[in-house]
């Protein structure tokens, strides 16, 4: 009819009727009511605490060993508080005792407080303060012989920050390469000497380097410091037994009231020994089932009210109705009387 | 608003009083053709007049930027990014300019871009106006010159069809009786057909020659917006004799704008040229309203804007707090220079503040301004869009003036609407007349049998004597030459009425329908109103005489005097004045005639919701003519105050009439008329009907369109009953009334059984108003507005009669203004609801048959009252719904934004180490979370509109901007906060504690941002989704298409190495993150923990304090899955029963 119209030319200014313009898009409208979300809340609570128990118990799989050596090596400690100590050496040893054996055994960070890392200029303060403490472990089968256990520097970083993003100026050797430019302040080394056994693992493409490079997030942070090197006595990670760290103590923490330390940790799926996402996982899905039950008992009682509601309401209604129909009889029989009248008239 | 007027009063005030005695500020005078005039003429200051060139555009080439950049950072919020984006580039902020210089650069971009197209089509129109050739008379001779270049005096010469170039006094037409016909279409959208008058001195003046030998002068006043005001005179000089002086009025002045119909050619000189003519000065935009909405999001505004400098203040103060200890300023890895060290403390700290104001200036998105103007204008459409609005009788749909207003229509407590047409039909039907208490009924209809009475007259009661014969030939004699009707021969005018009598088909215009009604009826009654010609009224009487009367004067009709009168002399030499008017105005000033019994007619007609007008004549001597004409030409001539004197010389003819006869015309209701009213009443909505029109009509209407009901205790407080009582005792009697009954009834208000409700209307009329509104001497009685304000706030209906066009604007603001500032509505369709409709908070405009004054003055225009319900419950509803979700949700997304940045300076030594990528806190608002939300507020129903307008109820729900409260921008804002701890600590704990990937690789601190980042853009989105009632194909597209879009150009973003950037921070963060089981673990956690309690807290609210929006939406589901089951059943049963 109006498309007719149209046709026939009419001035007029007969909007289109498309479903669009009219708003009557075909759609979708979901509510979210008790009964509609119920059962999502029931999956996933049951979801939730799956999963949560799954990775407690992959968490509770991981073996970590920390220790904390700025008080162990407190001598150390102190010669590093004063600035005019930075290029005296200091040593110190820190034994310790594995209990069960370790297997698959990745590595260990170097754990500290570092506080205030403003990275006003980020090359500068973040390179400047790169850690450079030596950490070298230690076996004893038994008390008499000492193993070094065999670690690797290597896949410590990400593939592409080593391949990709940081690369060694172009030069025949690396000395050259950086004539011309400064240590950072506080290194005893310069960049194109950090790793003396392995001329690879030199300049911008040192892996400790990159470590600390990845600026870590939070004032209490961990770094990948070593992998352990499966080969001989250590093919299947670490044998229980005693063992010690051997570390040159370089990077001062306690001037800030900073600590370091070292972690000895496998690794799952999951990640390291950290209960928080089982945790959270599980108290949330208990907490949806909370949520779920409460929700279906309220459902029900207030059906039951309302359905109650709805039959007083019913019943008064029908009272009305039956009163009208009262009524309207009244009337008509008047009315039938008073035509009888006329019709006698 | 009211700034404006009191403004332009004041000025007009100050050009009244300063002028003093002086005339040339308040008036100009222009020589006809650049002719002097004979000395020995007024004395006489030049003036300098502007040449005719229209500037509509607002800006030049060369002025565009620093102008546009000008207007655009004079709105605030422009402002403060601006200063934002300066403190960045002065001192070393944590963010990079790019951050917020980006956005705003494209937001200004856009606006630039979109005025300065505007601005260059106002260029191409004002060129090809002021370049469009005009006819002017130069030496006698006809020349062809640019527009541009006319000037004030130049005799300008209009050919049919041809608009005119400026204003013009009309000196002489092609036409001998020195009339033209012009429609004014395009400056107030009336296509009728006006006839303007020559200057009576100058029509004689047709060729061009004639018309360059005019001599005279003419004074005027200084241009003013008024189309329909114009006071002038004009002095033709004529050789030897006195110069004639005439009065010229507004029928003597052609407007700019304006085009020539049915006249072959006119002559008029130029008064007002370029700016200064009124169709220029009406281009002056009207003052903004702002809507709730805007209010209250100023507000939420400020609040934020305390957070934020509270944020950064409590960071700079904790940062040197902190750095107290020496070891934590000067860490041995960065210790400080020798020039950082002696910098002053206090710069230093200012310095600080500033740097945390830029890291958290996004609370304050600049995107929120751009996505709401983006909505409001995009919604508008969806209004001048709707089918439902549409009328096809009359080819109009519904306009949008303004759209900063679309979601104060969900708003709206009190409905002002004017009756007639706006409530009816403004379609006038003749009914009776009643000639000295006889009744007359025009032959169509009575009794439900047609009559085939010859004369069509069908007398009810019993047949008049001799004399009542002829006083009833007078009165349709009367009928038939007391009015302005103009007769079209020509067929294809438009908006005019066809006669029914086929064989004489004449058309009948006029301004006011009344009129065509009543010259219609009498045609039926015998008596055809043939045309004016040369001065002299034709009529065709019963006998098919012609009988020709010379028109001598019109006192023409105005609202005040509400009648009209006309003077002629019949062709044996009587003159006659007759005078048709309401009956107040008439009755007054009667002396003879059958007083009671025509007044008893009246009433009861009014009673029956006729609308009534009362004919009186009386005859005049010659001489008493004379005296008259005296009276009148003094009156017209006067410079000042002509409109008074005027009206005083009016009055003074206008007396010792003879009453004839009263006449009843119907006005239909509108369609659907008083469905609207009850629908709106159900709404919550408290309407009232402001009319001229008397008492009891307007009561009828009121009826008839169920404003009031069977059951409504009608309370009156009118001069007839003020008059018994005095004005105190009637108001304090009312509130007692109405405040016991609603004292009782709040016990069972909410009990639901609405039916018994006593509801009270009341009716007050225009003088016992004015009397409230009197402001007293007496400091007891001081307080009159506020008892009339407490009765009218418990009647669920008011009518207020015989009001005039600013008394309707005086109780718009009186409510208005009251305690609750309810929002307010205007609806009416005539020139004389402009003053309330510009009043109210919202203006509507029926797009009726008297003009298009209202529709251009509104802020929306409809084609009929019955659309206003689709407007206010369905669109009002929409937009108000949208709006607010879009308001509340941009202030959440912003704090959850914002939220963890401020944690984070907790943990970086309140460094001001922004927590995200510079490319993440740039796009956040502008791509990633922009679309959805304005798609969400462009398409949200979360009611289909079937069931907004089948429950009107539904529209309380809103009410009192409901949705934006500070409760529910407290809820929105803690929401925001519990997500952005979520966020944050989520994150901290699962990075804090361990390494993440399965080859014990660790993440930085980029990965801790970006951990929170993509929580934070899925939450959002998916709290969107949530709200989302509504889910269209294209809401699919951009809920999810955004958030694809955000992964891919996280991977886009740190796959590549970019070449342009100093920095590659961001270099395979996003990849690496997502290489991590448990990061995935933690997001689905994150998000999951965010959305679950708002989940949970819809769901019990839902359950346990549903309102009736809900309870509708949840009704409605179960029914369109019931339907089909119930439908079966009764099949069953109906087969059964066979």
């Amino acid at each position: 009819m109006k498309m007719k119209n149209n046709s026939q030319g009419l001035p007029s200014r007969m909007p289109d009727n498309t479903a669009f313009r009219q708003q009557r898009l075909p759609a979708w409208s979901p509510y979210l009511t008790a009964w509609a979300v119920l059962p999502g809340f029931f999956t996933t609570g049951a979801f939730f605490l799956s999963m949560g128990i799954l990775l407690i118990l992959s968490a509770k799989s991981v073996k970590e060993i920390e220790i904390t050596y700025t008080d162990i090596c407190s001598d150390c400690s102190k010669l590093r508080e004063n600035a005019s100590n930075f290029y005296k050496e200091c040593t110190c040893s820190v034994p310790f005792f594995i209990p069960e054996k370790m297997p698959n055994v990745e590595n260990c960070a170097p754990f500290q407080r570092a506080s205030n890392e403003i990275p006003i200029a980020p090359c500068g303060a973040i390179a400047n303060s790169m850690f450079n403490d030596t950490i070298l472990l230690s076996y004893y089968p038994n008390s008499t012989t000492r193993i070094n256990v065999p670690l690797l520097s290597s896949e410590i970083t990400w593939w592409t920050d080593k391949h990709v993003k940081f690369q060694n100026p172009e030069s025949r050797n690396l000395s050259s390469a950086f004539a011309g430019t400064a240590k950072p302040l506080y290194w005893t080394k310069p960049v194109y000497q950090l790793d003396q056994e392995n001329p690879e693992n030199n300049g911008f493409l040192n892996n400790d380097f990159i470590v600390w490079m990845r600026v870590a997030a939070l004032p209490t942070f961990k770094n990948l410091y070593r992998r352990i090197h499966r080969i001989g006595h250590f093919a299947d990670g670490l044998p229980a037994g005693d063992y010690s760290f051997d570390i040159s103590y370089n990077f001062p923490v306690t001037i800030f009231k900073g600590k370091k330390g070292v972690v000895l940790s496998t690794v799952t799926w999951s990640g390291g020994k950290s209960f928080f996402l089982g945790g959270a996982y599980t108290v949330t899905g208990a907490m949806t089932w909370l949520a779920a039950f409460s929700m279906t008992a309220i459902h029900l009682k207030l059906k039951k009210t309302i359905s109650f509601q709805s039959l007083k309401l019913a019943k008064v209604k029908a009272k009305v109705e039956r009163d009208k129909r009262r009524d309207v009889f009244r009337t008509s029989n008047t009315w039938v009387r008073t035509t009888g009248r006329d019709c006698r008239d | 608003m009211a700034g404006t007027i009191d403004c332009s009063f004041i000025r007009t005030l100050i050009n009244r009083y300063c002028a003093g005695e002086e005339n040339w500020v308040d008036s100009r005078t222009i020589y006809v053709g650049h002719k002097e005039p004979p000395p020995g003429a007024e004395a006489y200051i030049p003036q300098k007049y502007p040449d005719n060139r229209i500037v509509s555009s607002k800006y030049t080439f060369w002025n565009f930027i620093p102008k546009n950049l000008f207007e655009q950072f004079r709105r605030i919020a422009n402002f403060y990014f601006l200063i934002i984006f300066l403190v960045q580039l002065i001192i070393d902020t944590p963010t990079s300019p790019v951050t917020s210089g980006l956005p705003l650069f494209f937001v200004i971009a856009v606006t630039a871009i979109k005025q300065g197209y505007e601005d260059w089509l106002r260029h191409k129109a004002d060129n090809a106006m002021n370049q469009c050739p005009v006819h002017f008379i130069q030496h006698g001779k006809l020349v062809r010159k640019q527009s541009r270049n006319l000037r004030v005096g130049d005799i300008v010469m209009v050919n049919d069809g041809e608009t005119f170039p400026c204003d013009l006094i009309f000196l002489s037409s092609s036409r001998e009786d020195g009339t033209c016909y012009v429609t004014t279409a395009s400056l107030d959208g009336e296509s009728s057909h006006k006839t303007y008058y020559a200057v009576q001195e100058t029509k004689g003046f047709q060729t061009e020659e004639d018309i360059d030998s005019l001599h005279a002068t003419i004074e005027c006043e200084q241009p003013q917006p008024d189309l329909y005001k114009f006071v002038g005179r004009v002095h033709v000089y004529q050789e030897r004799n006195d110069p004639i002086v005439r009065s010229l009025g507004s029928e003597n002045l052609l407007l700019r704008g304006a085009s020539l119909k049915n006249t072959e050619k006119i002559f008029g000189v130029a008064i007002y040229t370029g700016m200064e003519t009124k169709m220029a000065l009406n281009y002056q935009s009207k003052s903004q309203k702002r809507s709730v909405v805007e209010k209250s999001m100023n507000a939420f505004l400020i609040v934020y804007l305390c957070i934020l400098i509270s944020k950064a203040l409590i960071n700079t103060v904790l940062k040197y707090v902190w750095q107290s200890d020496p070891f934590r300023d000067e860490p041995w890895f960065n210790q400080k220079t020798e020039a950082e060290r002696q910098r002053n403390l206090f710069l230093r700290a200012f310095t600080d503040f500033l740097a945390f104001m830029v890291l958290f200036n996004y609370i304050i998105p600049v995107s929120m301004y751009v996505t709401v103007e983006m909505q409001k204008f995009l919604g508008s459409y969806f209004i001048t869009w709707d089918e439902d609005m549409f009328d096809e009788e009359t080819g109009e749909g519904p306009l949008v003036n303004t759209s900063d207003l679309n979601e104060e229509l969900g708003q709206v407590e009190y409905i002002f609407t004017d009756k007639t047409g706006t409530l009816t039909e403004n379609n006038m039907e003749f009914i009776e007349c009643c000639i000295e208490g006889n009744v007359y009924v025009p032959h169509v209809i009575c009794n439900g049998q047609i009559l085939p009475d010859s004369g069509g007259i069908d007398m009810i009661d019993s047949s008049p004597g001799v004399s009542g014969k002829e006083r009833e030939e007078l009165f349709f004699r009367a009928l038939c030459l007391c009015h302005t009707v103009q007769v079209k021969d020509d067929g294809f005018v438009d908006g005019a009425k066809k006669s029914p009598d086929s064989s004489r088909s004449c058309i009948y215009i006029s301004s006011s329908p009344d009129e065509v009604a009543l010259v219609e009826g009498v045609q039926r009654l015998g008596f055809t109103y043939l045309r004016l010609k040369d001065n002299y009224m034709e009529l065709l009487n019963r006998d098919n005489d012609i009988e020709r009367y010379e028109l001598l004067e019109i006192l023409t009709f105005d609202s005040v005097r509400r009648r009209m009168s006309v003077i002629v002399r019949s062709a044996t030499g009587d003159i006659y004045l007759f005078c048709k008017g309401a009956d107040s105005s008439i009755f007054p000033r009667v002396t003879e005639g059958k007083v009671d019994q025509i007044r008893s007619r009246v009433e009861h007609n009014a009673v029956e919701g006729l609308r009534t007008l009362c004919v009186a004549y009386k005859k005049l001597s010659q001489e008493e003519y004379d005296e008259v004409c005296e009276l009148l030409h003094t009156a017209r001539v006067a410079l000042q105050e002509r409109e008074k004197k005027l009206g005083e010389a009016y009055d003074h003819i206008e007396t010792n009439l003879i009453l004839l006869g009263a006449t009843a015309v119907e006005d239909r209701l509108q369609e659907k008329a008083a469905d609207t009213i009850e629908a709106l009443q159900k709404a919550g909505i408290k309407v009232w009907v402001l009319t001229g029109d008397k008492m009891e009509t307007a009561a009828a209407t009121c009826y008839a369109c169920k404003l009031f009901r069977r059951n409504t205790q009608v309370l009156e407080l009118t001069t007839k009953k003020i008059e018994e009582q005095s004005l105190h005792d009637v108001l304090f009697e009312l509130s007692k009334t109405v405040l016991r009954h609603s004292g009782s009834m709040t016990r069972d208000s909410f009990s639901g059984l609405s039916a018994d409700m006593q509801d009270f209307g009341l009716i007050i009329d225009g003088a016992a108003l004015s009397l409230i509104m009197k402001p007293r001497q007496t400091g007891s009685s001081g307080n009159y507005r506020e008892i009339f304000l407490e009765i009218c706030r418990n009647c669920s209906a008011v009518l207020c009669c015989r009001m005039a066009p600013l008394q309707k604007a005086q109780i718009v603001k009186l409510i208005k203004l009251s305690k609750e500032h309810p929002i307010t509505l205007a609806i009416g369709d005539g020139a004389n609801d402009v003053s309330m409709i510009l009043e109210a908070h919202v203006g509507i405009g029926v797009i009726g048959k008297e003009g298009r004054q209202a529709a251009r003055n509104s802020d929306y225009a409809i084609p009929k009252f019955k659309h206003l319900k689709k407007m206010l419950l369905v669109h009002g509803h929409f937009y108000y719904i949208r709006i607010s979700e879009l308001v509340q949700y941009f202030f959440y997304k912003n704090v959850c934004f914002i939220f963890p940045q401020f944690l984070y300076q907790f943990f970086c030594g309140f460094s001001q180490q922004p927590l995200y990528d510079t490319a993440y806190l740039t796009l956040y608002n502008i791509s990633f979370t922009s679309l959805p939300i304005l798609m969400y507020s462009l398409m949200e129903q979360h009611v289909t509109s079937d069931m907004l307008k089948r429950d009107p109820s539904l529209y309380r729900d809103i009410a009192k901007n409901a949705l934006l409260r500070w409760r529910v921008f407290i809820y929105w804002t803690f929401l925001g906060v519990f997500d952005a701890l979520v966020f944050f600590f989520g994150a901290y704990l699962l990075l804090e504690n361990m390494a993440v990937t399965i080859n014990g690789q660790v993440f930085g601190n980029w990965t801790f941002g970006t951990l929170v980042f993509t929580v934070l853009v899925f939450t959002v989105t998916l709290k969107l989704a949530l709200d989302t009632h509504y889910w269209t194909w294209i809401n699919h597209f951009v809920i999810w298409g955004s958030l694809i879009f955000y992964i891919v150009f996280s991977l886009l973003w740190g796959g590549i190495i970019w070449p342009f950037l100093s920095y590659q921070r961001m270099y395979f963060v996003f990849i690496q993150m997502l290489s991590s089981g448990p990061v995935w673990m933690c997001i689905i956690l994150l998000i999951i923990i965010s959305l679950l309690p708002d989940i949970i807290k819809k769901i019990l609210c839902r359950q346990l304090w549903p309102t009736a929006t809900e309870r509708t939406q949840t009704k409605h589901q179960c029914l369109s899955v019931e339907q089909s089951t119930i439908f079966m059943l009764s099949q069953t049963s109906s087969s059964l029963s066979f």
